[in-house]
């Protein structure tokens, strides 16, 4: 199937940079500005208030203030800039790795995320700040991985996407 | 083929995925400010473990209304989808997922009108048994009543730009999930 690709620059991978960076910048919370009030104040907290629990106690401190979300939350959106940024760096080899592979890897990390919540829900062990963050991390990295069919941080054009059993077109 | 064939309209599936994921969303927050209420002033704002796993549930499928939304998309139309397009529907759905669960609370409170107050009292309580200075103390408690005095308008000011741009991450993963790529000259 051949299709005429429109000549328009790709910013999507830019844009997509700025989010993700975005999104890490503000979920670090006001500490890393120093911010003077009470965290529950601060702007980034209350943006991702209903997202997470914020539960202070599972939460990185930066001084005074708490970050805006849990560490479990924090990693996965440290490991997603982490793997937008890196994008450009493994885009031509991880290309070459079958897609159902990078999303099996991921669902494991997602699992793995739930399994340890649960597992120290019914107090098989306790889990810490830091193991929480790493299998957040794990889960954010995985799911930047998963845009790598769709996304040529190198490509100027606009792709399309069909669904697998598409019979459009015949 | 015809490039420029009009597409469907994505409503439908921004409209079912933000209903479901609105509920769940609804239903995890509210169970979660019931625990916060049966619970005992402990003097820490460290949650219960259910009241964490409540939390995470919330994160983690609070998110996946993009890819919901994007699967049906493409599965009832059968047609091209952009990675912008899917960009666009994550977002929407984001957007529809908070307008969605705040109707439901804000009809929550004609069920139980106590709901807020009794959640904000308990929070109240705990802070009071906390070990901290009596300002620090006292911030802590006005920036609760303050929260708990939240509009409708507030909610949406602050939930639609994260919920929107989470789900639209997860509506650009679902073009890659649920989208095959066609070759290009």
């Amino acid at each position: 199937m051949i299709m005429n690709s429109s000549s328009q620059p790709n910013k999507i991978y830019y844009i997509l940079f700025a989010i993700a960076t975005g999104l890490l910048v503000t979920a670090t919370g006001g500490g890393l500005f120093g911010q003077e009030s009470i965290w529950l104040n601060h702007w980034q907290y209350k943006l991702f208030d209903g997202l997470c629990h914020q539960d202070t106690a599972r939460s990185f401190w930066i001084g005074s203030s708490p970050m805006a979300v849990c560490s479990r939350c924090y990693g996965i959106y440290a490991g997603f800039a982490v793997g937008v940024w890196a994008m450009p760096l493994y885009y031509r080899s991880f290309k070459t790795i079958k897609f159902n592979i990078l999303l099996f890897i991921t669902l494991i990390f997602l699992f793995a995320n739930l399994g340890d919540a649960l597992g120290s829900l019914m107090g098989i062990w306790q889990n810490t700040l830091g193991s929480r963050a790493i299998l957040g991390g794990l889960l954010g990295t995985g799911s930047a991985t998963l845009l790598i069919p769709v996304m040529d941080p190198f490509s100027k054009s606009t792709n399309y996407y069909y669904q697998e059993a598409i019979t459009y077109g015949k | 083929m015809e490039n420029n064939q009009a597409k469907p309209e994505y409503w439908a599936s921004v409209g079912l995925a933000s209903i479901i994921f609105g509920i769940f969303s609804f239903a995890v927050s509210i169970i979660g400010g019931y625990l916060i209420i049966n619970s005992e002033a402990s003097g820490s704002l460290a949650m219960t473990i259910a009241q964490s796993v409540i939390g995470l549930m919330s994160c983690l499928v609070s998110a996946f209304g993009g890819l919901l939304a994007v699967w049906h998309y493409v599965k009832t139309y059968e047609l091209k989808i952009t990675l912008g397009d899917g960009a666009l529907i994550g977002f929407l759905t984001g957007a529809g997922i908070i307008i969605v669960s705040t109707v439901f609370q804000e009809m929550w409170s004609v069920v139980d009108p106590e709901f807020t107050s009794k959640m904000v009292q308990s929070m109240i309580n705990n802070i009071e048994a906390m070990d901290m200075p009596d300002q620090q103390k006292q911030q802590l408690i006005d920036s609760v009543a303050v929260q708990g005095d939240s509009s409708i308008l507030s909610s949406l000011l602050w939930g639609i730009p994260i919920y929107g741009i989470l789900n639209l991450i997860t509506g650009m993963i679902g073009v890659s999930v649920f989208g095959r790529k066609i070759e290009i000259e």
